[in-house]
This record gives C-alpha cells, sequence and structure tokens, in this order.
C-alpha cells in the first residue's frame, strides 16, 4: 500500500538493540510464528530447515544466521518468526534460478513460497521514503549486489538498512554470498 | 608329520622353498612344450601353407590366362583364311606367343608349388604331417601332366592352324576347353584341400594353447594350496611349543614352579625345551634347599647350614649367602648370651670390644651399655651405703649432744622472758612514730589528688585540640574535592574551546569556498579561532592555578597531618602523666593505709609478746619431752646402722668392673 | 610642486604600485593539516567542506578494511575512509571526521585531530613524481615549521577503493 499524499510505503521494521532493517512489505506474503519446524542439512547457505504452511513444504533461510554473520547483531530473544516469501514476485531470471537449484533440488518442497526466519518481532510501519536514502555511490554497486539497497536514520544512533529479501536468497541459493571484510 | 617336527626349522623353510620351486619349474616345463608345439604349428602355416596357396592361385591365374589368350587365338584363327588379313595374323601370333608364355610361368610356379613339398617331407614331424605333404605333392604332379597335355594338345591344334585345318583344330580347342576347365577345378580343389588343412593346423594349435593353459591352471592352484597348507603346518610346528614355553615361563615368574614342559622335539625348539626344563629344575632345588633352612631356623636349630654342593655359579652363591646370613647372625648372639649369663651370676662383664657390622654393634653398645650403667648403679649404692652408715654413727652422737643441750635451753627460756619486757617498752615508743607518719601520709595524699585534677582538664584540652585538628583536615579535604570539581568545569571549557576551533575552521573551510564572497566571513572565522586560540590558553592558565591550589592543599593537608601526629603525642604524654599521678595516688592511699596497719601492728605486737611469754612455759615443757623422743632416737639410729651393715656386705659380693679395674 | 601636483604624483605612484603587486601574485593555496595517529596530512581546503567531532559511526559489511562505516549527516549517509588503516593497517580510535566535497559520492576521512589550516604559495608545494603505490596517495609535500608534511591526492585514494571493489 502506497499513501500517495505524503509519499510513505510500507515497510517490515525489524529492530535489534543497536541497529535495525527495513524491508519492502510487499515482498512479504505473510508472517507467522515458527511453532515446529524440521532441522535439516543442505549445501545452500543459510538454508537449515523446513516447516509446514498452508499444507506446503517450505524451506527456512535462517535470516538470523545471516544478520548476526554479516553484520555482527546478536539478538537474544526466544523469539521464533517466519516471513513467508512468494516467489512469484521475483524477477524471471531469479525465478529460474531458483527453480534450478532449490526445485530442483529437493522435489518435496513448495514452488512458490519460501520463509526466512527471524528472532525478532516483525512490525508494519509506514515510513516516509524521504528518509529512506541510497547508499553512497562509491560502494552502491557491491551492496545492493548483497542485498543492501539503502538505509535511514530514524533516531540518534541509530541506523536502518533497508534490505533486498530476493537478492540475500538468489545470492545463498547460486553462492553469489562473498566473504565479509570484518576486522 | 614327525618327521618334520625333527627337522630344524631351517630345513622345513628349505623344504617349502625347494617344492614351490619344483612346482614352479613343471609349470614353467609345460607352457614351454605347449608353446613349442603352437610355435611349429604356426611355422608349418607360414613356411608351407601360405606360400602354397600364394603360388597356386598364382597357377591358377596363368592358367586362366592362358585360356583366355588361347580363345582369342582360336578367334583370330579363324580370320586366318583371309590372306589379305595381316592384322588377324599378327593378333593370332601374339595371342599364341602369350598363351605358350603363360603356360611357361604355370610351369615354372608349379615346380615351385612342388619343392615346398618335397622339402616339407623332409622335415615332417609326423605321420599325419607327411601324409598330408604328400597327398599336396601327388595332386600336383597330377596338375602336372593335366597340363602337359593341354600343353601338348595346343600344340597340336596351332599346328593345325598353322596348316589351315582350321575346322579340325576348332574341334580340338573345344576338348581342349574341356580339359582346361578340369585341370582349373583341379587346382581349385588343391586349394581348398590346402586351406582345409591350414585351418585344421590353426584349430589344433588353439587347442594345444586351451590344453596348456588349463594344465598350467591346475598345477597353481595345487601349488598354492600345497603350499598354504605346508607353511601354516611349519609356521604352527615352530609357534605352538613357543607359545607353551612363554606360558610356562609366565607361570613361573608367578612362582608357580610345579609346571612341565611336555615338548618333545629333535630341533632348535626341543633344545630350547630341555635347557628350560632344566633351568625349572635348578629353581626348585634352590628354592627347597632355601625354605629347609629357613624352616630349621625358625624351629631354633642355628646350627644347621644350606647344602651347597651342588649347585654353582649364582646358586652356589645364594646358598652361601644365606648361610653367611646366619653365622653372621649367631656370632653375636652367642656373646650377648655369655655376658647376660655371667651377669645373672653377679659377675660383671668386661666391655665389648669386638668390630661388627651394622646393627649389631648397635646391640654391643647396648650391652655395654647396660653393664655401665649396672656397675655404676651397684658403686653407687655401696658408696651411698658407706655413707649412711657413717650418718647413722653421726646421728647416734648427736641425739646424745641434743640431750644436753635441751637442759642448756631451759636457762636460756628465762633470759628470754626479760628481753621480751625490754622489748614491750620500745613497741609502743614506735606506734607513737607511726602515728605521725600516718598525718604525713593523708597530707600527701589530698596535695597529689589535686595534681590529678590538673592533669585531667588539660588531658580534656589536649583532645580538644585533637577533634578541632581532624575537623581542620578534613575541611581542607573537601576543598581539595571542590578543587577537583573545578577540574571538571575546565575539561567541559576545553571541550567547548575544541569545538570552537573546529566552527573556526568550518568557518574558514566555508569561507575558502565562498572565494570573494567570503572574504569578509573569513575574518568572522579568524576572529572564532582567535576567541579559540585564547580560550585554550585561559583554561590553559586555570589549569596551571588550579594546579597551584591543588598543591597548597595538599601541603597544608600534610602539614595538618604532622600537626596531628604532634598533639596526638603530646596527648599520649598527658595520658602518661595521669597514669603516673594515679600510681602516686594510688601509693600515697597505700602509705597512709600501711601507716595506719604499722600502728595497729605495733599494739598488737604489745599484746603478742605476753602471749610469747606463756609459749615459753609451754616450751621448757616441751624440752622435756625432747629429752625423752631423742633418747629413742639413738635406738633407732642403732638399728639403721644394723642395716647399713647388711646391704653393705651384700653389695660387697657385687665385683663390678670398675672394682676389677682397682683391684 | 604644489599640493595638487604631489597628491597626482601620490595616488599615481599607489595605482602603480597596485598593478605591480596584482602582477607578481602568485597563487596561495590554503591546506588543511590534520594528525593521523602520529603523523601528519595536508588536504586541499577546496576539497573539505567540514570538520565534525564525535557522531557515532555506524558498521557497514562487504567492504574492506578501511571503509570503517558510515555517519549521519544531515540524514545523510557519508562512506568513512580510515588513513590509518590504509595506510599503516591499524585502525584508527578517534572520532573527528572531514566530511570532502566529491559532488558524485559522499565521502569522510577519518583523523585524530585538526591542526591548522595553512597558506601556501604554490612554488612551495614540492611534487611528488615517484609511481610507487604508497606514493600515488599524495600530490606532493609542503614543509610547515621545518617538519615535511604530505599532501594527500583524494582522488586516488578513493580511486583505490573503485578497485578493490571491482575485484570482489
Amino acid at each position: 500500500m502506497t499513501s500517495v499524499v505524503y509519499n510513505m510505503h510500507e515497510f517490515l521494521v525489524l529492530s535489534y538493540p543497536e541497529l535495525g532493517f527495513i524491508i519492502n512489505r510487499d515482498q512479504i506474503f505473510a508472517s507467522v510464528f515458527l511453532e515446529e519446524s524440521q532441522e535439516m542439512e543442505s549445501d545452500t547457505r543459510y538454508l537449515t530447515a523446513q516447516m509446514q504452511f498452508n499444507e506446503h513444504t517450505l524451506p527456512v533461510f535462517d535470516l538470523e544466521h545471516y544478520i548476526k554473520e554479516v553484520f555482527d547483531c546478536q539478538n537474544e530473544s526466544l523469539l521464533n518468526v517466519a516471513l513467508i516469501v512468494d516467489r512469484t514476485i521475483f524477477n524471471t531470471d531469479n525465478q529460474e534460478t531458483y527453480a534450478d537449484t532449490i526445485i530442483k533440488q529437493y522435489s518435496h518442497f513448495s514452488e512458490q513460497y519460501l520463509a526466512l526466519k527471524v528472532n525478532v518481532n516483525a512490525v508494519i510501519k509506514g515510513i516516509a521514503l524521504s528518509e529512506v536514502r541510497l547508499i553512497p555511490i562509491g560502494i552502491r554497486e557491491v551492496l545492493q549486489g548483497q542485498g543492501i539497497l539503502g538505509c535511514r536514520f530514524p533516531e540518534a544512533g541509530l541506523i536502518h538498512y533497508w534490505l533486498d529479501f530476493e537478492t540475500i536468497i538468489i545470492n545463498c541459493v547460486s553462492g553469489k554470498a562473498i566473504g565479509l571484510n570484518k576486522d | 608329520m614327525n618327521l618334520m617336527n625333527n627337522l630344524k626349522i631351517g630345513m622345513r623353510i628349505y623344504f617349502i622353498a625347494i617344492l614351490l620351486n619344483v612346482l614352479m619349474m613343471i609349470i614353467a616345463s609345460i607352457g614351454i612344450i605347449k608353446m613349442g608345439n603352437i610355435g611349429n604349428v604356426l611355422y608349418d602355416i607360414a613356411e608351407i601353407d601360405i606360400p602354397l596357396t600364394r603360388i597356386i592361385t598364382q597357377m591358377t591365374v596363368h592358367q586362366l590366362e592362358k585360356a583366355v589368350y588361347f580363345e582369342r587365338a582360336m578367334r583370330y584363327a579363324t580370320f586366318l583364311t583371309d590372306f589379305q588379313n595381316h592384322t588377324a595374323r599378327d593378333h593370332f601370333n601374339s595371342a599364341k606367343e602369350s598363351c605358350f608364355k603363360q603356360g611357361r610361368l604355370f610351369n615354372e610356379n608349379l615346380e615351385k608349388a612342388m619343392k615346398i613339398p618335397e622339402h616339407a617331407l623332409q622335415n615332417a614331424k609326423n605321420l599325419q604331417a607327411r601324409q598330408q605333404f604328400k597327398d599336396i605333392l601327388d595332386a600336383l604332379k597330377s596338375i602336372d601332366k593335366e597340363h602337359h597335355e593341354v600343353e601338348n594338345k595346343m600344340k597340336k591344334v596351332f599346328e593345325m592352324i598353322d596348316a589351315k585345318k582350321i575346322d579340325r583344330a576348332e574341334h580340338q580347342a573345344d576338348q581342349i576347353e574341356d580339359a582346361e576347365e578340369d585341370l582349373f577345378h583341379t587346382l581349385e580343389e588343391l586349394l581348398m584341400n590346402i586351406e582345409k588343412q591350414t585351418e585344421t593346423a590353426g584349430k589344433h594349435a588353439e587347442h594345444e594353447e586351451a590344453a596348456g593353459l588349463r594344465t598350467m591352471i591346475w598345477i597353481t592352484i595345487i601349488a598354492l594350496v600345497l603350499g598354504i597348507f605346508l607353511s601354516l603346518y611349519i609356521t604352527k610346528s615352530i609357534t605352538r611349543p613357543l607359545i607353551d614355553i612363554v606360558n610356562i615361563a609366565k607361570d613361573i615368574a608367578h612362582g608357580e614352579l610345579n609346571k612341565e614342559i611336555t615338548i618333545d622335539q629333535r630341533d632348535e625348539i626341543g633344545d630350547l625345551a630341555n635347557n628350560f626344563r632344566s633351568m625349572v629344575s635348578r629353581i626348585r632345588d634352590c628354592v627347597k634347599v632355601t625354605m629347609d633352612q629357613s624352616q630349621h631356623i625358625k624351629d631354633g636349630d642355628l646350627k644347621s647350614r644350606c647344602e651347597n654342593k651342588g649347585f654353582q655359579g649364582a646358586w652356589k652363591d645364594l646358598t652361601k649367602g644365606i648361610n653367611d646370613i646366619v653365622d653372621a647372625f649367631i656370632e653375636p648372639f652367642d656373646v650377648v648370651a655369655q655376658n647376660l649369663n655371667r651377669l645373672s651370676r653377679g659377675d660383671i662383664p668386661d666391655l665389648l670390644d669386638h668390630d661388627y657390622k651394622g646393627d649389631f654393634n648397635e646391640m654391643r653398645n647396648s650391652l655395654n651399655q647396660l653393664i655401665k650403667v649396672l656397675s655404676t648403679i651397684i658403686n653407687e649404692i655401696k658408696s651411698g651405703t658407706d655413707v649412711l652408715l657413717d650418718s647413722v654413727q653421726d646421728l647416734t652422737v648427736s641425739s646424745q649432744e641434743i640431750s644436753s643441750t635441751s637442759n642448756e635451753q631451759a636457762a636460756a627460756v628465762k633470759e628470754i622472758v626479760s628481753t621480751m619486757e625490754d622489748s614491750d617498752q620500745l613497741a609502743k615508743s614506735v606506734a607513737g612514730k607511726i602515728s605521725e607518719v600516718t598525718d604525713r601520709t593523708t597530707s600527701t595524699k589530698d596535695v597529689v589528688n589535686r595534681g590529678f585534677t590538673v592533669i585531667k582538664e588539660s588531658l580534656d584540652k589536649m583532645s580538644e585540640i585533637k577533634t578541632a585538628n581532624a575537623e581542620t583536615i578534613t575541611d581542607i579535604k573537601s576543598l581539595g574535592d571542590k578543587v577537583e570539581s573545578i577540574w571538571e568545569i575546565v575539561n567541559m571549557i576545553n571541550g567547548i574551546a575544541d569545538q570552537t576551533k573546529i566552527i573556526a575552521f568550518n568557518a574558514e573551510l566555508e569561507a575558502s569556498s565562498a572565494g570573494e564572497a567570503g572574504k569578509n566571513f573569513q575574518i568572522v572565522a579568524s576572529e572564532i579561532r582567535r576567541l579559540a586560540d585564547s580560550t585554550v590558553s585561559s583554561t590553559s592558565e586555570i589549569k596551571a592555578k588550579i594546579t597551584e591550589i591543588q598543591q597548597s592543599s595538599d601541603s597544608l593537608i600534610i602539614a595538618s597531618e604532622e600537626g596531628t601526629v604532634k598533639i596526638t603525642e603530646g596527648w599520649e604524654l598527658s595520658n602518661n602523666l595521669k597514669t603516673i599521678f594515679d600510681d602516686i595516688l594510688h601509693s600515697a592511699d597505700v602509705s597512709a593505709t600501711a601507716s595506719d596497719q604499722i600502728a595497729t601492728s605495733v599494739n598488737q605486737q604489745a599484746s603478742a609478746f605476753e602471749q610469747i611469754l606463756l609459749t615459753l612455759k609451754q616450751i621448757s615443757e616441751g624440752i622435756d619431752n625432747f629429752v625423752i623422743s631423742t633418747k629413742s632416737t639413738s635406738e633407732a639410729s642403732e638399728k639403721l646402722k644394723e642395716i647399713s651393715n647388711n646391704l653393705h656386705t651384700v653389695l660387697e659380693n657385687y665385683l663390678g668392673h670398675g672394682d676389677k679395674s682397682n683391684g | 610642486m604644489d599640493n595638487q601636483e604631489l597628491l597626482d604624483n601620490i595616488t599615481l605612484r599607489a595605482q602603480n604600485e597596485n598593478e605591480e603587486q596584482i602582477e607578481n601574485a602568485e597563487k596561495i593555496n590554503k591546506y588543511l593539516i590534520v594528525s593521523v595517529k602520529d603523523k601528519k596530512y595536508a588536504f586541499h581546503a577546496d576539497q573539505i567542506r567540514e570538520i565534525v567531532m564525535n557522531v557515532p559511526l555506524y558498521y557497514v559489511p562487504f567492504v574492506p578494511h578501511y571503509i570503517r562505516g558510515f555517519i549521519n549527516r544531515h540524514g545523510e549517509p557519508y562512506t568513512v575512509f580510515d588513513l590509518n588503516a590504509l595506510f599503516e593497517k591499524e585502525q584508527l580510535d578517534s572520532a573527528t571526521f572531514l566530511i570532502s566535497k566529491f559532488n558524485n559520492d559522499q565521502i569522510a576521512f577519518l583523523t585524530t585531530s585538526v591542526i591548522e589550516i595553512l597558506k601556501i604559495p604554490e612554488s612551495e608545494v614540492h611534487l611528488i613524481t615517484s609511481t610507487d603505490e604508497y606514493d600515488s596517495f599524495f600530490l606532493g609535500a609542503l614543509n610547515s615549521k621545518g617538519t615535511e608534511i604530505f599532501i594527500l591526492n583524494l582522488q586516488n585514494i578513493i580511486g583505490r577503493l573503485d578497485d578493490d571493489l571491482g575485484s570482489v
């Protein structure tokens, strides 16, 4: 939903102790509490479990682990939330890539839906687009290539990164996620 | 198999090796023979069948060409009636020549072909081969004959043609064609026979190869099985007895000497078993001898010794050692027993001076000590007895003297009474003096009380000074804390100065960016910079001042604390003074009390003198009684003297070693 | 000479002096002198927009070690270059940032402190001709109170980032 009058857009907000993440609401099909999931081993990075949703078996990507590894951000909460993503919103090339990797390797998984697991409560919030900033041009390409599209500063001492789930998931399944430059 | 067990281990291994080598040689021989047979067959095929086939094929070709040329000649012959046709004559002659040429070539090849079976016949290895080659030769001869017949007929035909008898020549030519047909079939048949022979030879070679291979495989399997069986058997025959010997050695190491080795072989293992048995037997004997000797010693038979005649080397040393141990114990025990015997008979022996080894010396030393102590005790008792005797004698004399003395004492008592009366007078005058002393002591006590009060007041003042000093120090320290808080403000001002400086830099940067338009702003930037610099320098001055204040405050605290120490010392001195005055007061009290007590005592003394007089009378009576008791004392001392004499007589019987040395 | 003549003479002399000054004036550049740990560097004042202190530094992933993260200036993220990490491979513990003036990018440089702004004639700046990789980060050197201070070549420094990201 977009509010034309105030140039607002709905984002899903994930809040962590020192930073946060915003995701385009249109990328999320649903959000459920993850009560039961079965762990699984796979060669795909961050694909660690599977769950049942509306009579489908969905692969569960551990976004929490991604956030911890990439941003060095830990959360002590025991909450388990699954964000359901509809694959049909991906662009054609990415849909093919997903089909050639996950669907081909795991035939019992749903062809349409997949899940991302987080340990914080996901809140939907309308954010003015004027608050969202692009990444400085020097490092924009590499960050966008890894699924970080922009950022905002909601208050002093806090930053929110705008994540693109599609890019993150496709990088995981195609093995394009690069190493981290941490100290 | 017993024979195998009686062979040396090396021989057994050689046996297996030789057996395996023989089997390998048999396999190799069979292989070589079979390969030889196959080689022969292949040789026949290469040297005989194939060349023969080639030559006969060539002959067939020549025969065919000859037939063709003959027919051509016959055709041209029909044109020979026309004398004008020179071309036909030329062609006829050419065909005739070619026909005869092919005939010659056929004969040459036939000669070559016949040589091959002739040569093969000489080198044939068996009857079957010989028969084959003979059949081939006969066939070739038959071909030769047929060919000659055909050639002759051809010649006749050509003669007829030359004689212009063409019709007759044509009729003859038909016969020749039939003959050539037969010849061709004969050649074909021969080729087929040779091919069959070659095929048969090839199959025979294959059969030989397969047979040879089967034979070699069987022999290899037999050799393998035999080798494994023999290896296992021989290994077992070596390891089983060794394991038995090892187990028995373990049992022996655990002390089980009754185990027997049942191995009976004539090889190196048998030698080992025999030597092991003799070793076990020797150990058993040595153990038995040792156990017997220890039983003798337990039973108290110290004279017996281990029998070591049948032993050698270390076993002999062991039994000899046990005997030496017994000897080493026996000698000192004998000496001790002898000396104790003498002691029991009252004969104190001399000190032992023999030098033993180790703990035996301890025993010698203990015995010597016993002898010494015993001698000393006896000597002391003897000398004590002598003294007793002397004392008793003295006691007797003394009691006599005492009785005479008591008479003298009665007279002395009277003198004491008069003396006592003088003493009474003296005591009264002492009592008067004591009263004066008591009065003096009381006035001293009052003075001391007043002094004590003054000291107490001065002590209270010292305490107040000490408390006031402590408060002063506390105030100075809180001043120091306030100075610390000023630091925070200074640091805040410093932070503001830094930010001001940054503002100045930013202003200057903006002024630079603005170019000409920013020139005036440059002035503002410079002023801000100056403000920041002056703030920084002022802050530095403030810091310096605060540092001075802090230093002064610190030195003040130090001085105050030193003053506190002095005050405390003064306070302690005052305390000590108070304590001393306490003591003086106490002493004055005590003196006053003592003076009273002395006066009381003197009065008591006077009454005591009266008591003394009464007592003296009682003493006089007592002296009389004393005389009586002195007599009985004399009688007792006589009896004591008699007892001492008896004791001395008994001790005389003990001749101590000291006595002996003194004669 | 009367007063008017004197006045005209003086006026002409002053004009001539001004013209001479203008002719002889040589270009003077302003340099911002900063310290990075115990070393001093110079920035062209034209290349620096402002100086900020004590603002939070936000971590950014997937970037080289000399990019410390973002700072927030008026709601815009600025990429922070740590010069000490770039030159000495050791991160700087400081909170003084120089916001640069690059029109096409938002970049800030982390330094220990800002010392002063100097005006240096162009003739007193020594250019660096070495083609060493380290020397390419410097345009030249100037002398201040007997100390040689290198002038940073921001273009090449930022170019290094492009090269490193291009190889990822």
